[in-house]
């Protein structure tokens, strides 16, 4: 029963939020939006000297954008909370979930954790988490809670504020090289027929046309964050309210069809694509072995320094029709208090410190991370040739919204999407039938 | 009968040393294999909810596991994998310790030099391996590309991925069971060999008849050692090939961390890991008896 609710909210209102939130994202960007609050959340101090520990998927040691934009951010808490001492761990993205939750299980887990884009619905079952309420936005305005680009029903469950958007992602956007297309006189591929076509064009012995990673690695990121929006491109949604497959039709095989296509038709993408990863997928982008892919916003700012970072290029993801990009995927990653933590007073404050607009505008600067508030938006770097992605970007989530949610049981749906890919691929078995078995296995689980 | 006054305090003060001596050892075992274990074999009975047991179910994960096509695909990508290591690894740690034997000067540069493979970690081993042979961008795929023309795939087709792994695995490992042939060579008496030598034996001869028999006990404990290590191995495979393509390599130990850590589905991972700790009892009797056998005769 306490399942059957979670799915019903998980599935359940939550479309028109984000669809106006999204707009007031773009709206903002194009300096129109209304005075939403762009100050700082009045943050008092803590009484007595405290510690709290933040797991953080980013290294500060590294010299990366996204590492070094999260320290900055931290270190403006440390200079405005002298009296709270951050100690941040640095926990692999892919290994996050599953970390908090046996720590949990433990009951060492950390005060705040970073969670990945899919992982929060995963951690209510799972009882890992406290909710934010009382601790973060106490003070907090209607104005700031409609500041927030993605809306808080996503994050509330059972009524209750169980994380925040730290950043907003979009999952997955067309890349492309800049010199390629130029040196072939050649445009930005508007549907998925165009980007078959021009990926075999640009393909030689030493660079593949286009990749994608089928590989069941980090939750098989690299395949459902593109397959996610397809589904919706050629017609069809991903799960039914009840929470049971609705990609089992003709429309969602058309869109698993296309990535067969693409290495047996179009014979722009090796079948090695079986075993990529996410990660392998941007490096084989940075190196200049790929000209066409699918990645996230979150990576932008750290291929921007590779090699062939100046001839990237950013347009939305191409549908089946020409001129009808794919809905966007947009979510976020999450800032949660982990259920063990203690001191909810100072990890409060430094959540709200990471959501503020100035640690925000950080994020944007320095990682090229779309920020999880509008007010932001307003600042004049956005109208900047260095904000270039992020408007593009930001414009495709606002103009092509679709909403989503994770399913709790997301990461056994992602596995079999990989599987069944992969299987596809690999022994040319045809995608209506993998669907349907693909269907039939995830009805199966969560009717368990 | 009863026991003689002050026979127990006899009996505890003659073994008192040896209990102290083996007591933290014995309870180390105990707390760190032994209550894991326990809580395996009860957690695989019960469907779990994340890491709460929910309901008793029986054997049914065993059963499941048995009767489910990924299952035995499982089984079999194990012993392909764990038997394709050990055919390898072994007869190349024979080899490589019976030329270091041979070696008179730098013998302590060679073990070292030779040794480093063992001591890097696996999931470096595994990120060195992909990188090698990435279809994109790898060194190896790029010669041989250039070498033989045609596209090179090592991770993108079954048996190459199996093969890979294989590879990956035997550069990782081998040092090991050379390391313990090695030293058991050096245990061999010199008079032994000196008297085959007086006879005539030839070095074939002398490694087959001589060399070879006094140090079977050490290969065999080697293949022991080694065989349930390969059956435990989750870091290798999972970050080389993920348990990739379409399961081609998704050996018993992948599927225990997917089923638990990521899919959460802590119950049915318990009874696969029982499976996993079975086999390897199983292959350690059957190592033992051959041990014993070979021993007696």
């Amino acid at each position: 029963m306490r399942r059957k609710q979670q799915e019903n909210q998980t599935t359940g209102t939550r479309g028109a939020t984000r669809r106006e939130a999204l707009r007031g994202a773009g709206l903002a960007l194009a300096g129109l939006a209304a005075g939403a609050p762009g100050r700082a959340f009045g943050a008092p101090a803590v009484k007595r000297k405290v510690k709290i520990v933040y797991w953080s998927p980013l290294d500060h040691s590294q010299p990366n954008p996204r590492s070094r934009a999260e320290k900055q951010m931290v270190d403006m808490f440390r200079e405005r909370h002298p009296d709270i001492e951050v100690e941040v761990q640095a926990v692999p993205w892919q290994q996050m979930d599953s970390r908090v939750i046996q720590a949990a299980a433990a009951g060492r887990a950390p005060d705040v954790a970073q969670l990945s884009t899919y992982g929060l619905p995963l951690h209510i079952p799972a009882r890992s988490l406290q909710p934010l309420d009382g601790w973060v936005g106490k003070r907090w305005t209607k104005a700031d809670w409609d500041d927030f680009v993605l809306p808080v029903s996503n994050t509330t469950y059972n009524g209750k504020l169980m994380g925040v958007y730290w950043n907003s992602l979009l999952c997955s956007a067309l890349w492309y090289r800049t010199d390629l297309l130029e040196e072939k006189g050649l445009g930005v591929p508007q549907s998925w027929d165009e980007l078959g076509k021009t990926a075999a064009a640009l393909q030689t012995d030493r660079r593949v046309g286009y990749i994608i990673g089928l590989s069941k690695d980090g939750n098989a990121v690299g395949l459902t964050n593109w397959l996610i929006p397809a589904f919706w491109a050629a017609g069809t949604e991903v799960l039914h309210e009840d929470g049971r497959a609705a990609f089992d039709n003709e429309k969602g095989a058309m869109a698993l069809e296309w990535l067969a296509d693409m290495v047996y038709k179009y014979k722009a993408t090796p079948p090695s694509i079986v075993s990529t990863t996410r990660d392998q997928m941007t490096d084989a982008f940075a190196a200049g072995t790929a000209a066409f892919t699918h990645l996230s916003s979150n990576v932008v700012a750290t291929a921007r320094k590779g090699q062939f970072g100046k001839f990237l290029g950013i347009a939305p993801s191409p549908g089946p029709e020409r001129g009808k990009p794919q809905p966007a995927l947009v979510t976020g990653k999450f800032l949660v208090m982990s259920k063990d933590c203690k001191e909810q007073e100072a990890a409060g404050l430094f959540i709200e410190h990471m959501l503020s607009p100035e640690a925000q505008l950080v994020n944007a600067k320095l990682a090229a991370e779309p920020p999880s508030r509008k007010s932001v938006l307003k600042d004049p770097w956005f109208q900047t040739p260095e904000a270039a992605d992020m408007r593009i970007q930001l414009e495709y989530m606002a103009d092509h919204p679709h909403p989503w949610k994770y399913h709790p049981k997301n990461n056994f749906l992602a596995d079999l999407f990989a599987g069944g890919a992969q299987d596809m691929i690999q022994n040319r078995r045809p995608a209506r039938e993998v669907l349907s078995q693909i269907a039939k296995r995830w009805n199966a689980e969560i009717e368990l | 009968m009863p026991a003689k006054p002050g026979a127990g305090a006899a009996l505890l003060g003659q073994y008192r040393l040896p209990v102290l001596f083996l007591g933290p050892a014995v309870l180390l075992v105990l707390l760190v294999n032994f209550i894991p274990l326990g809580y395996a074999l009860v957690y695989s009975v019960y469907r779990t909810e994340f890491v709460q047991r929910v309901s008793f179910l029986g054997f049914r994960y065993y059963l499941r596991f048995l009767t489910d096509p990924e299952g035995l695909n499982n089984i079999l990508r194990t012993f392909q994998y764990v038997f394709g290591s050990l055919a390898l690894a072994l007869p190349l740690g024979l080899l490589i310790a019976l030329l270091i034997h041979r070696v008179e000067k730098g013998k302590t540069f060679f073990r070292t030099l030779i040794i480093l493979p063992w001591v890097v970690s696996q999931i470096i081993t595994a990120l060195t391996w992909s990188w090698l042979v990435n279809p994109q961008f790898g060194p190896v795929t790029y010669f041989v590309r250039e070498g033989f023309g045609g596209a090179f795939n090592a991770l993108g087709t079954p048996t190459g991925a199996m093969a890979t792994l294989i590879l990956a695995n035997v550069w990782h490992s081998f040092p090991y069971p050379m390391l313990l042939i090695l030293a058991a060579l050096q245990t061999v008496p010199r008079e032994a060999i000196e008297a085959a030598l007086v006879e005539g034996a030839s070095r074939w001869t002398r490694l087959f008849r001589i060399r070879l028999p006094l140090i079977r006990n050490t290969i065999l404990i080697a293949t022991v050692m080694m065989t349930i290590h390969y059956f435990n191995m989750v870091t290798l495979p999972l970050v080389l090939t993920g348990g990739g393509p379409a399961g081609a390599t998704e050996v018993m130990a992948i599927r225990v961390y997917r089923e638990a850590f990521q899919l959460f589905h802590v119950g049915y991972a318990s009874a696969i890991a029982v499976y996993m700790f079975l086999f390897n009892i199983l292959f350690s009797i059957i190592y033992i008896r051959i041990l014993r056998g070979e021993g007696h005769a």
